[in-house]
This record gives C-alpha cells, sequence and structure tokens, in this order.
C-alpha cells in the first residue's frame, strides 16, 4: 500500500488566478515546498501548474521516500521521478493544501506512521520556474516562497463548476478543434493572448531598440510597426501546405495587408496539413478560404485572395507590392515568379542595381523531411536561374530498362504508364487525376511486376510515381513558413539582418540546417544587367546589327549575332535564317520599343547578351 | 534597404516604369533561342516551326541518314520543349515507323541523354548527334524492339535487308508494315 498525499488548494484571489493562467499557458511548473524531508530540510517537488488548478480537487501523487523512509518526492508517477535510490512509502497520509495554512497531514486511519515524528508537510506555490519533473533535493532552505502560512483552512463551499471550471476549459479546445466552431476560436485566441493588448509587445521590442545585429540602414522607429500594420504590401504565392503556414504566421507577426494568390482548389487530401481548411471546404478556393480564415482568427488584418494562375495577373500587380513570398511545389512557377521579380531591376550607367528597383523576394520549399528557405534580393543575391542546378534532376529510367530489364516496382510502374498505355489505349489522354486511368496503370505494373517477379507495386506507390509524389510533412512547411515569415519581417523593416542567402534544413536525422551565401551568375539570362546602347530608332534592324558589331566592347564578341525580342525572334541565322530575313530592312522602333531589352545570341558568346535600347532621337525630341 | 520600404519617403515609382514590361516569354524560351541560333543542321536535315518561327518550343527535324544500314531513309522526330527547359530534357518522339532496336513502334527513341543522362549544359544539337547516332549505331543490348534487337544479333544480313526493304518499298516484319520512307 503506498501513501496517498490528498492536496487541496485554496480559492485564488482574482492576481492569484491570472498567475495561474500565466502559469498554465507558460507549461510552468508549480513548486511545491514539503517540510519533513530529511532533517527537517525543507523538500522541493515540482509539479505540471495543471496538478494542482482545481481547488479542492482530489488529486493522487506517489509519494517516494529514500531508505531511510524521508519522504523526498511527490510526483504523478514513478516515471517522472528522477532521484534514486526509491522506495514508496507505505501507508496513507493525506496532506491537504490549505488557505494560507499550506498543509495540513492527516493521517489516514488505518496507515503506519511510517514517516518519523509524523512529518507536516508545508506545500506552497511559489514561482512557476522550476525545474522540470525532477525531484531535487536542497540541503539550503531556499528563501522562495516562505512568507504566509497562518490562518486555518475554510470549508470548500464552491460549486463543482467553481472548482472545476479551469478544467473544462481544455476541454472546450478539444471540443472546438474536433468541431470547428469558427466564431468560437475566436475565443480560444483571445485566451492565449494572439489578440491581446500585449501582442505587439516583442515586435515592439525589436523595432524600436538600436542593436548591433540589426540591418543596414536600420533606424529604430514606433512607426515601423504602424508600416507594418498599415502600409506594407506582402503578396503570398501559393495557399497549400507552405501558404497556410505563411499566411498564419506573416498575419500573427503583424503584416495589415496580406494578398495571396493560388489557382488550386483544396482538395481531401490536403487536409491533414492545410490547416486553414476544413472538410467542407472541400473544392472551394485555396486562396478564398485561406484569406476567410486568417482574417476570422487574426485580428486586424485584410488579406485579399486570389484565385487565379500567376501568369494571369499583369505585371502592374505584383509591383505594388513591397515584398514577394513563396510557397511553391514547382520548379516553373518559381521561374515565372523568378522572372517577375527580376523584371523590376534595373541597374545604373555603371551597372550597379538600382536599390528602389529591387523587389525582393522570399522562398521556401519542402520535400519530405528536406527544406529550403531562401532571400533573392534580385540583383544582389543569386536569382532562381543563377542556381538552377540546385535543383537536383528528376530521377528518370531508361526507357529500354523499363521495356527489357525491370528490376524494381517502379520500373513496372514506369513502363506501364509511359509504354503500355500508348501502346494499348494511343487515343487516350492519361490524366493522373483520373482514377479509373491510375487503376490501369497500377493493375498492368501488378501484372508485370508478378511476370517479372519482383515484389513491391502498391496503389499508393503507383500514385507516387506516376505523380512524382513525394510526402510533403506538416512540420517541415512549419519550420520552413517560420523561417521565411522571420525573413520576411526583416527584409521589411530591417530590424536584422537577414540570412545570406539560403538556407537548407534537414529533418530526417535530427536538425541539421546550413545556410550558404550562393554567389551570383554574372551572365544570367534572368537578372544580369543588361548593357545600354544607343541609336536612332529610324535605324534598320541590319544597320543595329552592324553597329553593335562596330561596338568596341560589345562587338568583341559577336561574330554572327542573332536578335530577339522577347518571344520574338527578329533576325536568327541558321535555320530560321530565311524566315526572319525581311526583319533586317525594318527600322528599329518598329519592331523594339525605346527602352526594350533585345537578346543578342552569338556562337563566340558564354551566353545570351542582353541589350537595352535607347533611342537617341527621341531623347532628342524630348528635349 | 530600409530606403527602399522607408515609412515616410514611400515613393511611389511612375506607373510607365512596368507597361511594357513584362515577361513575355519563360526563361526555358530564351535558353532556346539561343539553342535554335546555334543549330547545326547537316547535310539533308531540316527543322520545321508549325506554329510559327516565334514558338520554338516545338518543332520537327528530318534527317537522311547518309551511312549505315538505314541510308536512303527519311525519319522526322518531333521534339516538344517544356518552359521547364534546359532542366527538363526535350520530349523527342519518332514519327516515322521504323524497323529499328532502339526506337519502338509507338515512336518512343531510347536515348540515354533524353532521359536519365540529360543535363542542362546539353542543347538541342546534342540530341540531335545523338539521334545521328542511332541510325549509325543501332543498339542491340539495350533494345525497346526487342524482334529488332534480336534479328541484328542473331542475323545482321537479314536484319539489314529488312530494314532496307522497309525503307525504299514499304516491307511486313513480324506482321508489322513499315511503309516506306525514301
Amino acid at each position: 500500500m503506498q501513501n496517498r498525499l490528498e492536496l487541496v488548494r485554496p480559492a485564488l484571489s482574482s492576481s492569484q488566478k491570472s498567475e495561474l493562467e500565466d502559469t498554465i499557458k507558460t507549461g510552468g511548473f508549480y513548486k511545491l515546498r514539503v517540510l519533513g524531508g530529511q532533517g527537517d530540510h525543507p523538500l522541493h517537488v515540482s509539479i505540471p501548474a495543471r496538478c494542482l488548478v482545481a481547488p479542492g480537487n482530489k488529486e493522487t501523487f506517489v509519494a517516494v521516500t529514500s531508505y531511510t523512509g524521508d519522504l523526498i518526492g511527490i510526483s504523478y508517477d514513478m516515471s517522472q521521478m528522477q532521484c534514486d535510490p526509491l522506495k514508496r512509502l507505505s501507508g496513507t497520509n493525506e496532506v491537504t493544501l490549505a488557505e494560507n495554512a499550506l498543509v495540513t497531514v492527516t493521517q489516514a486511519a488505518a496507515a503506519p506512521p511510517v514517516v518519523k515524528e509524523a512529518p507536516t508537510p508545508e506545500v506552497k506555490r511559489t514561482a512557476p520556474k522550476a525545474a522540470v519533473g525532477s525531484a531535487q533535493r536542497r540541503k539550503d532552505g531556499d528563501k522562495e516562497g516562505e512568507e504566509g502560512g497562518e490562518a486555518a483552512p475554510p470549508p470548500d463551499e464552491r460549486t463543482w463548476l467553481q472548482r472545476n471550471w479551469i478544467y473544462l476549459i481544455p476541454m472546450m479546445f478539444m471540443l472546438l478543434n474536433g468541431l470547428d466552431i469558427s466564431e468560437l476560436a475566436e475565443a480560444r485566441i483571445h485566451a492565449i493572448g494572439m489578440n491581446g493588448a500585449d501582442r505587439w509587445t516583442d515586435l515592439r521590442k525589436l523595432l524600436t531598440r538600436p542593436g548591433k545585429v540589426t540591418g543596414p540602414g536600420f533606424e529604430p522607429d514606433p512607426a515601423l510597426l504602424e508600416f507594418l500594420q498599415e502600409d506594407a504590401r506582402v503578396l503570398c504565392v501559393g495557399a497549400g501546405g507552405l501558404g497556410c503556414e505563411l499566411l498564419k504566421d506573416l498575419a500573427l507577426q503583424g503584416f495589415g495587408n496580406i494578398d495571396v494568390i493560388d489557382m488550386d482548389t483544396i482538395d481531401v487530401s490536403n487536409l491533414n496539413r492545410q490547416f486553414l481548411f476544413r472538410m467542407k471546404d472541400v473544392g472551394k478556393s485555396k486562396a478564398e478560404v485561406a484569406a476567410e480564415r486568417i482574417m476570422k482568427r487574426v485580428q486586424g488584418v485584410t488579406v485579399t485572395p486570389h484565385h487565379c494562375r500567376i501568369e494571369e495577373k499583369p505585371m502592374e500587380f505584383y509591383e505594388q507590392f513591397h515584398i514577394l513570398v513563396l510557397g511553391l511545389d514547382s520548379l516553373e512557377a518559381r521561374r515565372y515568379m523568378n522572372q517577375v521579380a527580376c523584371s523590376f531591376l534595373e541597374y545604373d550607367d555603371e551597372g550597379n542595381p538600382d536599390m528602389s528597383t529591387i523587389k525582393p523576394m522570399v522562398d521556401g520549399g519542402t520535400e519530405g523531411l528536406k527544406g529550403h528557405a531562401r532571400v533573392i534580393l534580385p540583383g544582389v543575391t543569386p536569382c532562381f536561374e543563377c542556381t538552377l542546378w540546385l535543383f537536383p534532376p528528376q530521377t528518370k529510367f531508361p526507357l529500354c530498362t523499363l521495356a527489357e530489364t525491370p528490376r524494381s516496382p517502379a520500373h513496372c510502374i514506369e513502363y506501364a504508364h509511359l509504354i503500355q498505355w500508348q501502346q494499348e489505349r494511343s487515343g487516350d489522354e492519361f490524366d493522373t487525376d483520373n482514377e479509373e486511368h491510375m487503376r490501369w496503370v497500377y493493375d498492368k505494373a501488378l501484372q508485370r511486376s508478378e511476370h517479372f517477379g519482383i515484389q513491391g507495386v502498391t496503389w499508393q506507390l503507383t500514385g507516387g510515381v506516376v505523380k512524382n509524389i513525394i510526402p510533403a510533412i506538416a512540420s517541415t512547411n512549419a519550420i520552413i513558413a517560420a523561417a521565411c515569415a522571420l525573413e520576411t519581417l526583416k527584409l521589411i523593416t530591417m530590424c536584422s539582418t537577414g540570412i545570406n542567402n539560403y538556407m537548407m534544413y534537414v529533418g530526417a536525422d535530427g536538425v541539421y540546417t546550413h545556410t550558404v551565401a550562393y554567389e551570383r551568375d554574372p551572365a544570367c539570362t534572368v537578372c544580369s544587367s543588361s548593357v545600354p546602347f544607343e541609336i536612332a530608332s529610324t535605324s534598320t534592324l541590319q544597320q543595329v546589327m552592324d553597329a553593335l558589331m562596330a561596338d568596341k566592347t560589345l562587338g568583341a564578341n559577336l561574330a554572327a549575332p542573332s536578335i530577339s525580342h522577347g518571344s520574338e525572334n527578329l533576325y536568327m541565322r541558321g535555320v530560321l535564317e530565311e524566315a526572319t530575313r525581311d526583319n533586317l530592312s525594318k527600322s528599329i522602333g518598329e519592331l523594339v520599343e525605346d527602352g526594350g531589352i533585345i537578346q543578342v545570341n552569338d556562337k563566340k558568346l558564354v551566353s545570351t547578351m542582353r541589350v537595352k535600347l535607347k533611342y537617341s532621337d527621341l531623347a532628342a525630341m524630348q528635349q | 534597404m530600409i530606403k527602399l520600404f522607408s515609412v515616410k519617403e514611400k515613393q511611389k515609382k511612375e506607373a510607365a516604369a512596368a507597361n511594357g514590361k513584362g515577361v513575355k516569354q519563360s526563361a526555358g524560351e530564351l535558353r532556346l533561342q539561343k539553342d535554335i541560333s546555334e543549330l547545326n543542321l547537316q547535310k539533308g536535315m531540316s527543322i520545321k516551326f508549325p506554329e510559327g518561327k516565334d514558338k520554338l518550343l516545338h518543332f520537327e527535324i528530318t534527317m537522311k541518314p547518309d551511312e549505315g544500314i538505314y541510308k536512303g531513309g527519311t525519319f522526322t522526330f518531333d521534339f516538344v520543349i517544356a518552359t521547364s527547359y534546359p532542366h527538363d530534357a526535350p520530349k523527342v518522339k519518332c514519327k516515322t515507323k521504323v524497323f529499328h532496336p532502339n526506337i519502338d513502334l509507338e515512336g518512343n527513341v531510347c536515348l540515354n541523354i533524353l532521359r536519365e543522362d540529360w543535363k542542362p549544359v546539353l542543347s538541342i544539337n546534342s540530341v540531335i548527334y545523338g539521334l545521328q547516332f542511332l541510325f549509325l549505331d543501332p543498339n542491340p543490348e539495350d533494345p525497346l524492339n526487342k524482334e529488332a534487337a534480336e534479328m541484328q544479333k542473331n542475323n545482321p544480313r537479314h536484319f539489314e535487308s529488312n530494314v532496307q526493304a522497309s525503307i525504299m518499298r514499304g516491307h511486313h516484319i513480324n506482321g508489322h508494315y513499315f511503309p516506306p520512307c525514301k
């Protein structure tokens, strides 16, 4: 039979109550001071705050003693104790923690007095900062919380609700989580201080104080917070796994105006990690639902959704934002956004980027347990195109292996997908979203694997191989989004220097991160400076080309240039020469607008040269 | 940098700055312009852009091997280039039905640089060299058309005469008809 300590806690004053709530919030511990340890030295025991929150509620603890029978700890169970060697007390002690009197121990009737001289444990709630879960002896009586303790305990006359109200809160949370009652969810946010008056305490500390790690040009100013909440415009590209996390982080971080763009609709398989969405939202626009949810749950933020493809928005749309934050899942979309951000960049005559034209971009990406966060300042740090090689190639199997010597289940699946489909259903366009198509591939792959004695073709693997799916992990998204949101805040306020310029994260074996400063590609076709070139708009394309070749610096690397403007091929050597020859006699002003950039390709050039045309005759006219 | 976002001096850039600018072509297309301007087509080869000279992402290349067992034939390959080029390889299909160990009857081509060995430094030129090489040196060890490979290994003479007959006159081989492609 083990000793049972019964702790009864007194009613709380309102200040005690709020202190208690703080302790619960921070997951803090109460320290109990129990007199009657060895040599009457007080014994300190840490108990999680929640253990003591219900006044009068009876909790059973295990009391642990030393060999000599001294009480050395109180705990819920033995596993939480970290003292040795342990023995349980026999018999029952009732310890009552009463108002001011701190503690009374009542011996249970039948229990033999095991603890010598019937110790009167003194139990008191003190600062919540005690050591976690361990019972430790202190030879020197800790001075903390020794005051108090006179009056006798009044009988507990409160109702059940009064005594147990605090237990109801976590239960309500659970219900809310399960039921999604958004209006009530608001209450939860108030309860944990997301919208409270002290909401910006931490942010103010960052923005209104000088420091040694602040970014260039940072001046502490309370107006920065105002700027963040009222003027700063941030675009979150993508409202999926990363996007949901990003939106939440940005909103809670103080950004008052957020736009979100995503062309996707919500799928059932998103719900495990895209936490802004619920079952009833399936089929609706991700951007719209995400915007609505964020606004409902975070006070004072305006989230504007855009349910469309990123390509559908004009450049003016992207121009209005101070910063672009990307939560994308494809290389194509990243390259597109990169071109958008870089297209605003302008260089001065010395070839230095004009700082006011830099559209900063923060990019996050995750793949299973791995992820990255990077900061792109076009013209300053490498853009996507500069470091395209960072993206690993997709694993592709040789077709002949698939056809003749399959060795893995993936080989069988790819054979069914790439070769058998064409042979047997050549008129049909294969669609990864069509269940019947996927089922067909799975069946064929299974047959093939049986034929070759290969094991492991499953329905799940089929989806994985055909759609190139890598399982998304919610915590990876959360970590990467947090890093991105923080970088966004740093870039906007300069309250701290940001990462330079690429952070990788690997969560497969523990937590590993590494930050690398990648370098720009000076010949990058997207972010490198274009060469200004002045010529009359009335010159023919042939004359422009001749002038380029005659130029002392530019001409050095030109032998037989081809010229394009955007997608338009103005004059191409080789196979398109005939098709483009007519343009040679056209005036350049007809083909390219003033200030337009032409791409010049030449075998002598390692990469495309970008030339910005400035029409001398137009400039003269304006003057 | 703070100047960029400065609260007080939020300089409104001229709206005109964005006008006329924009993403007019993908970075993949930019790279392709370079590839096409440097394209080396040998004698007998031709290229066609079915959607016009400014739509480079889709084209057809026709080649006429002037030696080897496929000499005299005319083979057309369809190239589809994704905007993710050069990260992803071009998608190449043979539009001419041909009895070849490395090209199947659907036109799939088994060429390492089109799949597992593709690298962004390679270009359209490299792919064309690869295709030419396939006609000069068909490889029966790594077959996509098993029947062709076995015939080439077991009876090279018979294989050669079958190939030539199909190119010149059209020919049935193992129940499949290969129309002439002179």
